[in-house]
């Protein structure tokens, strides 16, 4: 019997950016590609998928399973299975740090605090996601008005010698409190920085609401701004851990979301060994 | 006996000069940077008006969230006071008990007792969401002057949901919405509906009653007054300048305190 190799797909489809990535036998990441969402998320999410297989010369037929998650896991016609961020980031994290306590995902338009129990299992959650300070569209808008790209913002921030006050927690009055501060003579670093401990203040908030003392895991694309992680280091003051590709959590954690169950099942499989997604549709229902 | 009040804003400075406890000159401007020069210029375009010079003013005050910064004024006193006195003042015989006033980066509710004095009130300056801030960067989303929001949305049939209470996703939902194709007037009805419930749920808070004075610069937006009226279920009275009704309320302040001395 020739060895079969699995493949699932997790796509997180955010406010801002999808993710895609191509998970190999429940273990291996063998791609991942990452886009701005725009206003027709499943077209961008089936280029994503398409280019991916096509780089890694594979076949749709191959791959098992496609989990949606993400604000925009419901717009994917073509998932197999959508789940809440929550469910995905969680396990994700917990894949990679099975001893995080406490999951900080800091997204486009949502900041998401998950409490972990056993087995990775989500016992607690807090999120704000009716409101956008300190989201990345927040930093977004930050970094707009002091005219520095995100991605620098956050080493920056670390040059700063003094740390400005932000004062409203709202991104559009800060953002005009901001302007001002560039008028009044501050140094971009100094505002930056100031940025940073103000989101972190607020990520704190969430944080001491679950209760949890464990370790912290920081995932989703803002927790690339170092800045903002040593000021979060500052006001959690425990161990906290960032993955190398934090904006990949949710997307990973989709993929292993796939079931895995039907699969074992020995019906699942031809003769030849091969899983077939259809048989796996049908056993689940989506057929 | 001449006196003047002046509003500083977060978006507009509004003056106003009365003699003998008549308006005879207002004025007002987009605040700007520079607070203290709007308000110097905002101030001469009320006097030209009533005719008058600087010295003819026997006493300012200045009110709103940069009343610090004017050197015009030798008193200030804080918006909610002021607008309650501009209210009582020109909605002596209305029996007014409740006031929704709505500015630029703030929204105020005002209750009154039966003989209207001021009895609770609610701000919220840290969201701005139902503000006049959220009509201002929605109508630039949808490329539509300010000034017309209010007509345009009168012809909307079917109001969209917008579902979303921040400012900023509110942004992105209304570029969706322009993207699926939906009629601008339904989605600046939607929108003038979300401010409403955010203004209504704040006012029932303080409690509604009898008859609500609806006043600051987006009054004017009879859009926005229609939606109000249908979230609170009761008619709204809009004076006819409701910009300048804070700015009103601190020229009588002036005023009075002038007769005190």
């Amino acid at each position: 019997m020739v060895a079969v190799k699995r493949y699932d797909i997790g796509i997180d489809v955010g406010a801002i950016d999808t993710k895609a990535l191509l998970l190999r036998d429940g273990s291996i990441v063998t791609g991942r590609r990452v886009g701005p969402t725009t206003m027709e998320p499943e077209k961008v999410a089936r280029r994503m998928m398409e280019d991916l297989l096509r780089s890694e010369g594979i076949d749709r037929e191959a791959v098992s399973h496609i989990v949606a998650t993400g604000q925009g896991r419901r717009t994917l016609t073509f998932a197999d299975l959508a789940r809440t961020e929550i469910t995905a980031f969680a396990r994700g994290a917990h894949s990679l740090r099975p001893d995080a306590e406490l999951v900080i995902d800091i997204g486009g338009h949502g900041v998401r605090v998950m409490r972990l129990g056993e087995g990775g299992i989500v016992s607690d959650f807090r999120t704000n996601d009716k409101c956008s300070s300190g989201t990345g569209c927040f930093m977004d808008a930050m970094a707009v008005a002091l005219n520095v790209s995100v991605e620098e913002a956050g080493n920056r921030s670390l040059k700063a010698s003094s740390v400005e006050c932000i004062s409203s927690n709202c991104t559009v009055f800060a953002e005009s409190e901001v302007v001002s501060m560039i008028a009044r003579g501050k140094t971009t670093e100094e505002i930056l920085a100031g940025i940073n401990r103000m989101v972190a203040r607020r990520i704190a908030a969430l944080v001491n609401a679950t209760g949890s003392r464990g370790k912290v895991m920081v995932c989703g694309g803002v927790a690339q701004n170092k800045g903002l992680i040593k000021e979060l280091e500052d006001v959690i003051d425990r161990d906290m851990f960032v993955p190398e590709e934090p904006t990949y959590i949710g997307a990973l954690g989709a993929a292993l979301l796939a079931p895995r169950d039907v699969i074992d099942d020995p019906d699942a499989s031809s003769n030849d060994g091969v899983v077939r997604p259809s048989f796996i549709r049908r056993v689940l229902g989506w057929a | 006996m001449i006196s003047a009040g002046i509003d500083l804003g977060s978006t507009y400075v509004k003056a106003v000069i009365l003699k003998d406890l008549k308006r005879v000159g207002y004025g007002v401007a987009q605040t700007g940077y520079d607070h203290d020069l709007t308000s110097k210029k905002v101030f001469s375009t009320a006097l030209l008006m009533a005719g008058l010079e600087e010295k003819d003013v026997e006493h300012i005050v200045s009110t709103g969230y940069g009343r610090r910064v004017t050197t015009l004024a030798r008193e200030n006193i804080s918006e909610i006071s002021a607008n309650a006195r501009g209210v009582q003042w020109l909605g002596a015989e209305l029996g007014v008990r409740t006031i929704i006033d709505i500015g630029g980066q703030d929204t105020k509710v005002i209750a009154f007792d039966d003989d209207m004095k001021m009895i609770n009130f609610a701000m919220n300056d840290k969201c701005a969401a139902g503000t006049g801030r959220f009509l201002e960067v929605l109508a630039r989303e949808l490329k539509v002057p300010l000034d017309e929001m209010g007509p345009l949305s009168l012809k909307s049939t079917d109001p969209v949901d917008i579902t979303t209470t921040c400012l900023v996703f509110a942004k992105s939902e209304v570029a969706a919405l322009i993207f699926k194709g939906l009629k601008k007037e339904d989605i600046i009805m939607g929108i003038h509906m979300a401010v409403a419930r955010r203004l209504a749920s704040m006012a029932k808070k303080v409690g509604v009653r009898d008859v609500v004075f609806f006043d600051g610069g987006p009054a004017r937006n009879i859009g926005m007054v229609y939606a109000m009226e249908k979230e609170l279920g009761r008619k709204m009275y809009v004076p006819e300048m409701p910009q300048i009704v804070t700015a009103t309320g601190a020229a009588l302040i002036a005023a009075e305190n002038l007769k005190g001395k």
